[in-house]
């Protein structure tokens, strides 16, 4: 169930929320939560579910096992994490590297296809709680239930954010429901849905419009539909995760912090995607010496966090390949243009990380390497038929105000502005923020009974 | 050698139920054809009478059947222009379990839509349409109205063996 569905909107989230009100204080909320997270999952295929469950009940167990036996803490851990990594590695790999094996099983070429949804994003939650665990900065779980909380919540298992259970401990006891966490939950959730059904969904169309286009401005256009449809769809589901956490009483950070504003692409990587870099940070790169060893090896420690987070979106080259970028761009960051880079005028270093994230993205999106270097090549002008066609001129001119409300809503300008009015109209600022978010979810409703809405793109990792 | 803890045998125990679970998974339920579409199409063809099958424009598959013929992998449509006639067969590729329900659901609706179409007032024809056959396999589906629905049916799945 996706949570731009009407069914998911005006039948399971308010079903869900009601019932759960009586429950908030008493000891059956977790348990509540539980049940209702995997009628969630199971409403997408109950083979999924079975999938969660085992991955639950493995991590359950290991951390038992590690914590009980401190003799082979480490040994139990790698046990642990070929266990889900088997599962990844399955679903994700096994008939992409091994195509031979379709000839003993011809069905395990649609296991991509069956992949369970956010099975990288609950398998990752799962083993930051048995990191934790192994560095001992939490207890054991006793409670199998606050582990299901913690990592199937359904606020947040098809797409994350990624949970990190050290910050989550806390809020697993307790997690009250109160006015302000309501008021902000809606919030978020109705900002979430505008982001996806309307600007997410919206930069989908001019993406897959030009998919054919071969001119320099039709390319162009292209490749940054899609930048903008990323950031859009992804931050508008954080937004909607976030939001829904906070209607059953949980605060989960954010995911996001304007990345497109970044002045570094270090920067950038600080603000985009933040539970996913913070766990490599937190539990490889750091374990593996971080930047504390000989600077070779800071290097491979580097290559090594880039190439895993490039796997962990795909078995591919592309994703290989983008992964490898990103590492590449911030050593060249940090030993080429260390003192360069801080000399360079505010647009030069924006312009820089636009510019490789808008290339980076083009991996992202490529089905092959090939396909990809013939994208990038046109954005430089190299193969290109002609520099714009009557397809790409139409669609500049029918998407110019989606492209500048793209530029707004993914720079400080919104917040500004809002802060502005905020001033501004004191008095009156509840009602126009009230009567905003009214319209907002109004425009979204339109949208998604006009049935233009397209599936969430991280769905797939 | 130190005997497991309890937890190292459920953790064996678990990974059981894994492989166990993957088996029926993947274990094939019907036919897994390596023939390819060209392959199965021509043999099927081979066994129609080109005047109640003739072939029809995939676009016709949007019409009668209410969905998106590039959902799937591949497929070909036959049946007449003549509304009078129940007779069509319908060819589809594909490879995952959404475009196989999508395809037996799509299959189904038309069987019974056109079904109480006749039913009254061309009995013949409704009577071919209540035999009609709906035959899924791993990787083809085929749905087949028509006198010799059976006969075809039984080409579409030597078809699908490489059988001559």
């Amino acid at each position: 169930m996706q949570f731009t569905s009407l069914y998911f909107l005006f039948g399971f989230l308010p079903l869900a929320w009601l019932i759960y009100q009586p429950l908030a204080k008493t000891r059956f909320a977790n348990v509540y939560i539980m049940l209702a997270s995997f009628a969630f999952y199971a409403f997408g295929s109950l083979r999924s579910l079975f999938i969660l469950l085992f991955i639950l009940v493995w991590n359950y167990i290991s951390a038992f096992q590690i914590a009980g036996d401190q003799k082979h803490r480490k040994q139990s851990l790698w046990i642990c994490i070929a266990g889900n990594i088997l599962v990844l590695f399955v679903y994700r790999c096994l008939s992409l590297w091994f195509p031979f094996i379709t000839q003993w099983l011809p069905k395990a070429a649609s296991l991509p296809a069956m992949m369970p949804a956010g099975l990288s994003f609950y398998i990752f939650s799962c083993l930051s709680y048995v990191f934790d665990v192994y560095y001992q900065k939490v207890p054991v779980l006793k409670s199998f239930t606050n582990l299901a909380v913690y990592a199937a919540f359904f606020g947040r298992v098809n797409m994350g954010p990624i949970g990190n259970y050290q910050h989550m401990e806390t809020q697993l006891a307790s997690h009250p429901c109160t006015n302000r966490k309501n008021y902000q939950g809606s919030q978020l959730f109705i900002q979430g849905l505008f982001r996806k059904v309307v600007l997410a969904d919206g930069f989908g169309q001019v993406f897959a419009a030009l998919a054919f286009n071969s001119t320099w401005l039709g390319s162009l256009l292209h490749g940054f539909a899609y930048f903008f449809q990323l950031y859009f769809d992804f931050s508008g589901y954080s937004r909607m995760a976030r939001g829904l956490g906070f209607l059953f009483g949980f605060e989960i950070p954010a995911n996001f912090d304007l990345p497109y504003t970044a002045l570094s692409v270090q920067d950038f990587w600080r603000r985009w995607h933040i539970s996913l870099t913070s766990w490599f940070r937190n539990y490889v790169y750091i374990p593996l010496g971080g930047n504390r060893v000989s600077r070779p090896r800071w290097i491979i420690n580097i290559l090594c966090v880039w190439l895993l987070t490039g796997l962990w979106h795909g078995a591919s080259w592309p994703f290989i390949v983008w992964g490898l970028l990103q590492g590449g761009l911030i050593l060249s960051e940090k030993l080429a243009l260390k003192n360069s880079m801080n000399k360079w005028p505010r647009l030069c270093r924006h312009l820089w990380v636009i510019v490789w994230q808008l290339i980076g993205w083009t991996f992202f999106f490529s089905p092959s390497l090939s396909a990809a270097f013939s994208w990038i090549g046109r954005y430089f002008f190299i193969g290109i038929s002609s520099l714009a066609d009557r397809e790409a001129l139409f669609w500049l001119s029918g998407s110019l105000l989606l492209f500048v409300m793209g530029i707004l809503l993914s720079s400080q300008l919104s917040k500004t502005l809002s802060i502005h009015l905020q001033r501004r109209q004191k008095r009156w600022w509840p009602v126009w923020q009230c009567a905003g978010y009214c319209l907002e979810l109004l425009v979204c409703l339109i949208f998604m009974v006009s049935s233009t809405v397209q599936t969430f793109l991280y769905a797939v990792f | 050698m130190k005997a497991f803890s309890k937890y190292q045998w459920m953790q064996a125990l678990l990974l059981l139920c894994l492989l166990v679970f993957w088996f029926f998974l993947l274990k094939p339920s019907g036919i897994y054809s390596r023939q390819t579409f060209e392959q199965v199409e021509e043999r099927l063809v081979g066994e129609l009478n080109p005047d109640l099958y003739p072939r029809q424009d995939t676009v016709k598959i949007y019409r009668y059947f209410s969905v998106d013929p590039d959902e799937f992998v591949q497929s070909s449509f036959f049946r007449q222009d003549d509304a009078m006639s129940g007779s069509e067969l319908w060819l589809v590729q594909f490879d995952t379990n959404q475009q196989k329900e999508a395809f037996l659901q799509a299959a189904l609706n038309r069987s019974k839509s056109q079904q109480n179409l006749y039913a009254g007032y061309a009995p013949d024809q409704e009577a071919i349409l209540a035999a009609s056959i709906i035959d899924v396999q791993e990787n083809y589906g085929l749905y087949v109205a028509g006198e010799n629905a059976a006969q075809i049916d039984e080409a579409f799945l030597a078809a699908l063996k490489g059988e001559q």
